[in-house]
């Protein structure tokens, strides 16, 4: 080995973010993509609007605590998360989780483009990405 | 050219990436596309960095 780099990634696409939300639990068949932002519902929500929602009721079966929609608002290219106040707790526990799914599939995305064979495994709240090239 | 990244995403999204396999500056270049993924935090060289590429001499001298 000889060199090493390290970066932090935005979610800038939302087949990204869907991977990452599955990895938290959403059914993506509950996870609603809108070009325009839409509005989210539910008492701290109100007013907010976001382009991928999940709404409470799907909130609630994986968080186990929500009474709003969970949305993501793309605002200057990358997904800023709206988070309930009654979701909170959960977010703080799976958030890391959710962003290193969405970071995996965007590497592997543009691994798998300049020809590498990717394989993923995980390992204590790890992602490990092996990209070989044999030419 | 044969080689190995080992790439590791933690923290909520941050990638640390390390080539395998391949000795001298040349390594830079193959993970050039690492900075398109996000904001670079951090970028330098293990000790493997800085040893010269190998260069194979076949030629055989008799005396």
């Amino acid at each position: 080995m000889s060199e090493y780099t390290i970066v932090e990634c935005d979610i800038e696409e939302e087949s990204h973010l869907i991977t990452g939300l599955k990895a938290v639990g959403f059914n993506p068949e509950f996870i609603e993509v809108h070009n325009a932002p839409a509005t989210l519902q539910g008492y701290h929500g109100a007013g907010a609007k976001a382009n991928v929602i999940i709404r409470k009721e799907e909130a609630r079966r994986v968080t186990g605590c929500g009474y709003s929609d969970i949305g993501f608002e793309k605002v200057d290219g990358a997904y800023k998360a709206h988070i309930d106040r009654s979701s909170q707790t959960w977010w703080n526990k799976n958030r890391d989780t959710m962003y290193n799914h969405a970071t995996a599939a965007k590497a592997t995305e543009m691994a798998k483009k300049r020809g590498y064979r990717v394989t993923q495994t995980e390992e204590e709240g790890r992602i490990r990405l092996k990209l070989r090239k044999s030419y | 050219m044969k080689h190995e990244i080992d790439v590791v995403i933690s923290d909520g999204g941050k990638i640390e990436a390390t080539v395998n396999g391949v000795e001298g500056p040349v390594c830079k270049d193959l993970t050039k596309w690492f900075q398109k993924l996000g904001k670079m935090v951090d970028k330098g060289a293990t000790k493997d960095m800085y040893k010269k590429e190998k260069v194979r001499i076949g030629e055989k001298v008799e005396l």
